[in-house]
């Protein structure tokens, strides 16, 4: 008994949860922290912590089997590799905080890099000038993104479906539409500034897709830990009857959060669009399960309330660091969605223990 | 069975619990409590909400562990790990919330756990014997004398009274020791109460020891042998039938009397730690346990002192407040509520002035918390008006109460568990920056965390710290931060549906300070609680509800804590 109370308070103290405040840019400018209340913050800080002790210990691991790991090659393939992840999977972290899931986020990627490259081959744009037209498909892809997350938000708050369900039923309708859209054929070619662009790199180190993801997503961090949007997204994760009694339209957010999931996931399909210089309808296939395990292996809590842009970039880079990885290491690549399912696995579990533990009833 | 059995087997108890406590956190929930259950005899469970009946309850069916204490069973010392383990025993409990799968029909739901199957073969393969069991089902149901239509009908569909009959026989069927009913009729109507009573006793006379809580005074006098009062977790009182008037039990509920007699009766262990009896509240107060660290001020003598003090200084009433010229706030008028075919409000009316504290009590179901939803606007009144300063006010939602300055200190307390204290205080009203970042919602935490640790001042209650989660927080600092929240948005009105229920001695002083230093500053306030002597002390007006009405206004210096309890209760002449 008086061994499980002590094994509790270090899980509470060391272990997982995360908030607002460990978020991306940390504050402590509110004054009154003690030197214990910093310490308890370092340690919950900790909440991606485990994670990032994953990601060095894969590093290190890798790094040992073979020299070539740390190259620059390597580093060029993995980040690129991770930019999908990390853009789909950030967008899930917002509908997971708020204690949803979005299963279509995958659908949604193949759907928007599909539309974006018929708009630009399309003969009625031909005569635009070609910044007009690498613009007009950009606005598409991500209008289509941010189309199929308000349906989602919609029918979620509207119709009171649980969001497994509807994001389930959407990913469905989304993936079927790409097939029919081509006759399952992928569409070729895309203006050459936006082929160009998905190959390029900066100073030899930096792909541009690199470079764009991660503006992106320093902004989808300040969004969720500086502002009212996040604060709200936060607030109703934890507690939706609370933030309602408190004067938050729920239901409005929620359709704005799904919404960003979309508009996310709309962005990775124009930067694999751009990689690929092709949309193909295979695109985006294991997206929706690893948007998830990204969010999740980040330190995102199913029950909402909790997780972090950081925490999920993490758990974004993880899962591609295992990709290379197996491959350099001369590994058959399919161990890696094993060895995903076992991380995901325990993060979900370190979870339900942190909530069981947390809980005062 | 014969009565020699019965008579031979009441000597020694059924089941003996010994000096149990249980803590939730940082609340003790039960207190060193020690009872026994005697074949053939029903014992009766008394207490306000949060007096600690359920965990009782949960203790004896083996869903709650205790945190101390022990029980023995037959004289054998053992412990219920599992309500398995209690089913073993022949302990059978029909729980509060029922415990039924809405899904599954009657007497699926009668003999879930007990199937019986065919023979042969087929029991092998664990083939029901659905004849056998709707029959015997049917029969049961016959048995309790309550109308149910079918045993086929599913659970879900049944109304309240139906459902409630179902758990009671399923209790009942399959109970061969003791039997455990926490508030078993709440949901039926006087015929089927009186019903159920009957069946109490018919279980009783089989050899049966029943445990019975309630609400309804009336139900534990006709059915108890013994009555056992439980207030803030520990027995205030045990008495034999008839040994007390329905009104002494209720002031030993309502804590309007201290457990003086009981000392006397059955527990010298108890009287031993409690405070000289001078204080009518010594009872509230924390346990010699680990809880007495956050109430030391209780050790040393000094809060039942500051309690006397605070009570003469009120006790003649606060005259400066109750002028004649009292400016009118909120005004309730007519306001009706109908869910379906149960009214819980009617035609409801009340006025709340600037500067008066206004006391709302009434039982469980009486319709306070309806009435708070309305104020609130999280119910929408079938009939009637509220209107602020003479202008009519139209409450959709929590955001026009808000939007008005009527503020809300729910009972649960409404906090987002994961947000910290300034996140809570401001949600749904963020400060932002100035400027370009301000409009893109970009939050000033600086201003934010500042106002909170102002206003936490302002109580005088500690809170570790703002920045630290709620679901880090003690009870007493959640409610803390739920008090600074409704303080800092209600400029005009502010309700406090229990305030105190989760504070210490101490800090219930200090929120009682508080509100009256907000009504000083022209707030309207309606508290709503259980403490009656607390809402006697604190409020310069006191309202109460009976079955969705208003049955009394009245002013504590023209009505004594009896008096009180006799209209909460309907004792005063007209029921």
């Amino acid at each position: 008994m008086l061994k499980s109370t002590e094994k509790t308070a270090q899980l509470n103290e060391g272990a997982l949860p995360t908030n607002v405040s460990s978020s991306l840019v940390s504050d402590p400018g509110t004054g009154n922290a003690t030197v214990g209340d910093r310490v308890r913050q370092i340690l919950q800080r900790g909440g991606s912590s485990w994670t990032f002790g994953i990601l060095v210990l894969l590093l290190i691991a890798f790094g040992l089997i073979s020299h070539s790991f740390f190259s620059q090659a390597n580093w060029i393939a993995t980040s690129t590799y991770a930019t999908e992840y990390v853009l789909v999977g950030v967008g899930e972290t917002f509908v997971i905080i708020t204690g949803g899931l979005d299963l279509s986020v995958g659908g949604i990627l193949a759907l928007s890099g599909m539309t974006a490259a018929w708009v630009m081959n399309s003969s009625s744009v031909r005569t635009l000038p070609i910044w007009l037209i690498l613009v007009l498909g950009v606005l598409v892809g991500m209008a289509i993104g941010v189309l199929v997350g308000f349906i989602n938000g919609v029918i979620v708050t509207r119709l009171k479906i649980a969001p497994f369900i509807v994001t389930l039923g959407t990913l469905s309708i989304a993936t079927g539409i790409v097939e029919l859209a081509n006759a399952g054929q992928p569409i070729v070619g895309v203006p050459s500034p936006m082929g160009t662009f998905g190959i390029f790199n900066l100073g030899g180190w930096i792909p541009d897709t690199v470079l764009v993801t991660a503006v992106v997503v320093v902004i989808a961090g300040l969004v969720l830990a500086k502002t009212r949007f996040g604060l709200r997204t936060y607030g109703i994760g934890s507690s939706a009857e609370a933030a309602r009694r408190h004067g938050v339209n729920v239901d409005r957010h929620l359709v704005k959060v799904y919404a960003v999931s979309g508009l996310f996931a709309g962005i990775a399909g124009l930067i694999v669009l751009s990689r690929f210089g092709e949309a193909t309808p295979l695109a985006g296939q294991n997206d929706n399960l690893n948007a998830i395990a990204a969010a999740v292996i980040g330190g995102a809590s199913l029950f909402g309330g909790i997780g972090t842009i950081f925490g999920t970039v993490i758990g974004a880079f993880v899962l591609s660091v295992l990709v290379t990885g197996l491959v350099i290491a001369n590994m058959n690549p399919f161990w890696q969605p094993v060895a995903v399912g076992f991380v995901l696995i325990v993060a979900v579990f370190l979870d339900q223990l942190r909530k069981r533990i947390g809980d005062r009833s | 069975m014969s009565s020699n059995a019965v008579l031979s087997e009441t000597m020694s108890p059924v089941v003996t619990i010994e000096g149990i406590s249980k803590r939730f956190g940082a609340v003790w929930a039960l207190t060193d409590i020690s009872l026994s259950l005697y074949p053939g005899q029903v014992l009766g469970i008394l207490g306000d909400n949060g007096a600690g009946k359920s965990t009782l309850v949960g203790i004896l069916s083996g869903s709650i562990q205790p945190t101390r204490g022990s029980l023995s069973f037959d004289g054998r010392h053992l412990s219920i790990h599992s309500p398995h383990d209690a089913h073993m025993l022949g302990i059978e409990t029909v729980y509060q919330d029922l415990a039924l799968a809405k899904d599954l029909t009657v007497w699926q739901n009668i003999f879930l756990g007990n199937e019986q199957t065919r023979g042969g073969f087929l029991k092998r393969v664990g083939w029901l014997d659905r004849k056998s069991m709707t029959e015997a089902s049917a029969k049961a149901v016959v048995e309790t004398g309550i109308k149910l239509a079918s045993v086929e009908s599913f659970c879900g569909r049944l109304s309240g009274g139906q459902r409630q009959t179902t758990a009671i026989t399923a209790a009942i069927s399959w109970a061969t020791r003791i039997l455990l009913l926490d508030e078993p009729t709440s949901a039926l109507g006087p015929r089927e109460r009186q019903r159920v009573n009957g069946l109490i006793r018919s279980v009783a006379e089989r050899g049966l020891a029943v445990l019975l809580v309630s609400q309804d005074l009336s139900q534990v006098e006709e059915v108890c042998e013994r009555t056992i009062v439980l207030r803030h977790g520990r027995i205030v009182a045990e008495v034999a039938r008839g040994a007390e008037s329905t009104v002494d039990l209720i002031s030993y509920i309502t804590g309007a009397r201290a457990q003086r007699q009981t000392n006397e009766i059955a527990r010298p262990e108890v009287s031993l730690e409690t405070p000289p009896a001078s204080s009518s509240f010594a009872t509230d107060g924390p346990t010699e346990d680990e809880s007495s660290q956050s109430s030391p001020a209780l050790d040393i003598g000094l809060a039942p002192v500051a309690e006397a003090t605070a009570v003469t200084d009120s006790r003649p009433g606060p005259p400066a407040l109750v002028k004649a010229d009292l400016h009118e706030v909120l005004a309730v008028e007519g306001v009706s509520k109908q869910y379906g075919v149960v009214s819980a409000l009617s035609d409801v009316t009340l006025r709340l002035h600037a500067g008066e504290i206004v006391g709302l009590v009434g039982h469980n179901g009486a319709g306070k918390s309806t009435l708070v939803g309305v104020l609130s606007g999280t119910v929408r009144p079938t009939r009637g008006r509220v209107a602020l300063e003479g202008k009519e006010l139209v409450l959709r939602s929590p955001l026009d109460a808000h939007t008005a300055g009527i503020e809300t200190v729910y009972q649960d307390l409404a906090l987002a568990n994961e947000l910290n204290g300034w996140q809570n205080v401001f949600l749904g009203q963020e400060l932002t920056r100035q400027g370009l970042l301000g409009r893109l919602g970009w939050l000033d935490r600086q201003a934010m965390a500042g106002a909170t640790i102002e206003g936490i001042a302002t109580t005088g209650i500690g809170v570790k710290s703002v920045v630290s989660r709620c679901a880090e927080l003690s009870a007493g600092q959640c409610q803390t931060l739920a008090v600074v929240r409704a303080m800092m948005w209600g400029q005009r009105v502010l309700l406090f549906d229990e305030p105190t229920s989760a504070l210490g001695v101490e800090e219930q002083e200090r929120v009682n300070t508080l509100m009256r230093s907000l009504a000083e500053r022209g707030i309207a306030i309606l508290v709503i609680s259980h403490n009656l002597p607390k809402v006697h002390e604190v409020c310069d007006r006191i309202v109460v509800l009976r079955m969705g009405s208003v049955v009394a206004e009245t002013r504590p210096s023209e009505c004594s804590l009896d008096e009180l309890v006799e209209h909460i209760t309907g004792k005063d002449g007209d029921a």
